[in-house]
């Protein structure tokens, strides 16, 4: 596993989101809460640029009532070509776990950001 | 897919039983009226004793076209019912139409009272759903072990379809709750319709949806009153509904707030299940954040929650292969055979068991044509059978 120099946390205000393009494959690091969740940027449905669309929190609906609350951690991000949306965290599809995107691991040392690729 | 040593199945005589999970006796209402409990609705029967024409009268049944017109059931909605053979009654020549074609067992499903949501008033529609039941599981179920019913509530008034539920729910033969398929004024995945699902929850029935043409006029109004021919009633009606009706079920999560209760699909064919299911997933992948209850493809409740009766099964004498392909993307675990004898579309055995054969493996044609139905609705198979 090779360890790559993403940016310096100053660089990444919480909400934003980076780019980065590893031995050709684009990455998007998002910057949560004072974490940084890599996804590739890449939707598993018909290869849409996953990573460019909005991220946001979910609704949920718990029994036995099933009313609507809404989960606001950021953490959904939606496809914007067919709005497919994938947890930045697991990678996994939120409507079925049986679809999942690439995520990858990062540190922070000294303030940097890596990605392990 | 079979492998060729597991097939050794040739002709539907080939199976110990075969079960058609939708059976009808065509019946008629100056049969069932008279078994109305009297002491429950005795005023309301009264009413209804009096209507000459219980079709326009108290049911609200209209078509574009006399039904079925220049053949020999001309205007007749029983279908072949006055052209098939007959016998001594109407118990025996139910029986008599299930050994021509070699079915063992069968479930009786109502025909003029699939439109009980064309009644107006609930009163009515209950008293009917009383009668009815009555009449057939004393004439009929208790008189021969080859026969079971859905028992039909009429959900104008959930409270008595909820009490015709417990009335019957513990008597031998009676096997599933009938909720019918088309027309209903509110839809079947609306909140109104909780006490009904809880009922046969817990008393471990099954909910079938059981569409009908006679009932488009309600169900699909715009097209009714725009249809010219009889036989577009007919075409639309099973699979609009039960499009309709599948689609509310999943995309509302009934099936998560009811975890124990079956969903049963009749009268509409295989050819829209895959269809339907992809079409599903689809936008739920794409509009899912509208259904939290839902925690899975729709596909996969489907697959896990409901089944599908298969008749009509289609035109299958162009391209047989097709109906078994037809038949593996529906999920043949999921389907079970049904004659509909008999209605003017009714499926011999070999319609259905001749196309699929050369493609599946013995046990599952055996779970397709029987086994299926007796574990769904447990049914209490004879054991000399």
């Amino acid at each position: 596993m090779t360890k790559h120099h993403i940016a310096s946390e100053a660089e990444l205000d919480d909400g934003d989101r980076l780019f980065v393009e590893i031995e050709g494959t684009e990455i998007a690091v998002f910057c949560v809460d004072g974490s940084y969740h890599a996804v590739l940027n890449y939707c598993v449905h018909q290869a849409g640029p996953l990573c460019e669309g909005g991220l946001s929190g979910r609704l949920t609906a718990e029994p036995p009532e099933f009313d609507w609350s809404y989960d606001d951690e950021p953490r959904v991000v939606t496809c914007p070509w067919h709005n497919w949306k994938f947890d930045i965290q697991t990678g996994e599809n939120i409507r079925d776990e049986e679809y999942k995107v690439p995520i990858f691991e990062t540190t922070v040392e000294d303030g940097e950001i890596y990605l392990h690729w | 897919m079979a492998t060729e040593s597991e097939q050794t199945l040739n002709d539907p005589s080939d199976l110990d039983i075969i079960v058609s999970s939708d059976e009808h006796l065509s019946e008629k209402a100056e049969e069932f009226v008279p078994y109305i409990d009297e002491e429950k609705y005795g005023g309301i029967k009264r009413i209804i004793k009096q209507a000459e024409d219980p079709w326009r009268e108290l049911f609200s049944i209209t078509w574009p076209l006399p039904a079925f017109s220049n053949t020999d059931m001309a205007s007749d909605p029983s279908g072949a019912g006055n052209v098939m053979e007959k016998g001594e009654n109407k118990l025996d020549t139910k029986l008599l139409r299930m050994d021509k074609f070699d079915i063992d067992y069968g479930i009786i499903n109502p025909t003029l009272m699939l439109s009980l949501s064309t009644v107006n008033n609930t009163q009515a529609a209950a008293a009917l759903a009383n009668g009815y039941n009555n009449w057939l599981f004393q004439e009929f179920i208790s008189q021969t072990d080859r026969l079971y019913m859905c028992v039909v509530v009429a959900p104008q008034d959930p409270d008595a379809a909820v009490e015709e539920i417990e009335r019957y729910a513990d008597k031998d033969g009676v096997v599933g709750v009938q909720l019918g398929g088309t027309g209903h004024k509110i839809p079947v995945s609306h909140e109104f319709w909780d006490p009904i699902y809880a009922a046969a929850e817990e008393h471990d029935l099954p909910v079938t949806f059981h569409s009908t043409l006679n009932a488009t006029g309600h169900g699909f109004p715009e097209q009714h009153r725009w249809h010219e021919l009889f036989a577009e009633d007919k075409v639309i009606s099973h699979p609009f509904s039960q499009m309709w009706n599948v689609m509310k079920l999943v995309y509302e999560g009934i099936p998560q707030k009811y975890p124990d209760l079956t969903f049963v699909i009749q009268e509409s064919g295989i050819g829209w299940i895959p269809y339907w299911k992809m079409r599903l997933d689809r936008f739920h992948l794409g509009l899912g954040q509208e259904m939290p209850m839902l925690d899975k493809l729709p596909s996969k409740v489907i697959d896990d929650r409901f089944y599908f009766m298969t008749q009509p099964v289609g035109h299958s004498g162009r391209e047989p292969k097709h109906i078994a392909w037809m038949t593996e993307m529906a999920g043949p675990e999921n389907l079970m055979f049904s004659a509909d004898i008999p209605h003017s579309d009714f499926d011999a055995p070999k319609e259905l068991f001749d196309p699929i054969k050369p493609h599946f493996d013995d046990e599952t044609i055996r779970d397709l044509m029987g086994q299926t139905a007796i574990d769904v609705f447990d049914l209490d198979i004879p054991t000399d059978k």
